[in-house]
């Protein structure tokens, strides 16, 4: 039987506070750029035939990147952070709110951060 | 239109004939506005409105006083509700006749804010329908695209820091204008003459380059330097005789913006690159350069 998946409201979700997953090993790139090298469990067909349980994945990342991925450190919240990158770079509130939530749900995608939601909030739909 | 600095368009779809836009605080849907544009010399609005009320099963709301926004015809504007259920409530319809743009607009605003008044409403008062034919202005997040009359919008691919509008003009003209940002990561990525030659857009026609040669315009006293290229586009062989089109495009790097603007334009005839250059020179200018 398929899971539910917990409805999360967009205020909710911009309350949430993204936190970067240790990663194993950082490389700095030019122009504010970086390698980002993080440990993951490995997929569970690859599991089942004798592969490994965990396995690296390294994931590079331009400067923009780089601003979010830094500023997801558990304690700054979405909103906070889309307020950042819009003073940082120029850009209109709406276009850097899709920017970074799109950015944040491809990092969470690959793993590389965590997001932090209150429990009161998990649940409540649109 | 001009909204709150909160909304934003959740959906856009559609072309200059017809099409909606759905626009919301956050993800919460306000209104949605669709438009269309029917024959001229065949359509008569009142009628139209009388059976579109009735095959929503809405009435006229007599005592909703909703001034008509300008260049729109208040006779049969008319803002009625019931008809449309959601499970909120009743939500209100406003109907808008423009008809120098030819244009029909039919708005609906959620329970919430049906009560004629707040911000959907102040909203619909500030739309500005632009007249056939016209010069127009395509404002996307912050970005400004002027186009020259008689140039209606066909194509369009908005993606964050490449966006990308194609028109069609009389002849069978074609323009394209495109913006990417922030330039200078863009140019890591991609040459300018890749960027030139890469189109989100696809044709089935390729294009044969002529010349390619640096070129700079002057704007504001700076000198954005850029690319230009000529050439012409046409079917693949054996089909290469059929209706080539002639082709110019540019491409100029702003880098006090940081952005690369992008614009090219086809035709059966050749034509100079004014056209071109004035597209780029407007593109983000709040007032279109003369």
């Amino acid at each position: 039987m398929a899971r539910s998946r917990a409805r999360l409201s967009r205020k909710a979700a911009m309350q949430g506070r993204p936190m970067q997953v240790p990663p194993i090993k950082t490389e700095t790139r030019d122009k504010g750029g970086a390698l980002i090298t993080v440990l993951l469990d490995g997929p569970r067909w690859a599991r089942f035939i004798g592969g490994k349980s965990k396995v690296q994945r390294s994931y590079g990342l331009d400067r923009f990147g780089m601003q979010v991925y830094e500023a997801c450190d558990g304690k700054t919240s979405v909103r906070r952070i889309v307020k950042r990158f819009a003073a940082d770079n120029g850009l209109g509130p709406a276009e850097a709110e899709l920017a970074v939530s799109t950015f944040l749900k491809t990092l969470m995608a690959k793993g590389l951060i965590v997001m932090g939601v209150s429990k009161d909030n998990v649940g409540k739909g649109r | 239109m001009d909204v709150p600095p909160r909304w934003r368009p959740l959906k856009i779809e559609g072309t200059f004939s017809g099409g909606r836009m759905i626009l919301g605080r956050g993800a919460d849907v306000v209104m949605q506005v669709k438009w269309w544009r029917p024959r001229p010399n065949r359509f008569r609005a009142e009628r139209w409105l009388r059976r579109r009320l009735r095959s929503l099963k809405a009435r006229i709301d007599d005592e909703a006083a909703c001034p008509s926004p300008d260049g729109f015809d208040p006779v049969t504007r008319a803002v009625s509700r019931g008809g449309r259920r959601s499970k909120r409530g009743a939500c209100a319809l406003w109907y808008g006749w423009a008809p120098a743009a030819g244009v029909q607009i039919e708005a609906v605003v959620g329970p919430q804010d049906s009560g004629g008044r707040g911000a959907p409403w102040h909203a619909l008062q500030s739309l500005r329908a632009a007249k056939m034919g016209a010069p127009t202005t395509w404002a996307v997040f912050d970005s400004l695209f002027h186009v020259p009359a008689g140039f209606v919008v066909d194509q369009y691919e908005l993606l964050l820091g490449d966006l990308s509008l194609h028109f069609t003009g009389p002849d069978r003209q074609t323009l394209m204008l495109r913006q990417i940002y922030p330039a200078d990561l863009a140019l890591e990525r991609r040459s300018m003459a890749d960027w030139l030659e890469f189109s989100r857009f696809r044709t089935r026609r390729h294009f044969r380059g002529e010349t390619e040669q640096n070129w700079a315009i002057e704007r504001h006293g700076r000198r954005l330097e850029g690319l230009h290229r000529t050439g012409v586009k046409s079917y693949p062989f054996p089909l290469g005789v059929v209706r080539p089109r002639c082709s110019i495009g540019a491409a100029a790097l702003d880098t006090e913006a940081g952005r690369l603007m992008v614009a090219e334009h086809d035709s059966s005839r050749p034509h100079d690159d004014a056209l071109l250059r004035r597209a780029i020179l407007a593109m983000n200018q709040i007032e279109e350069v003369a």
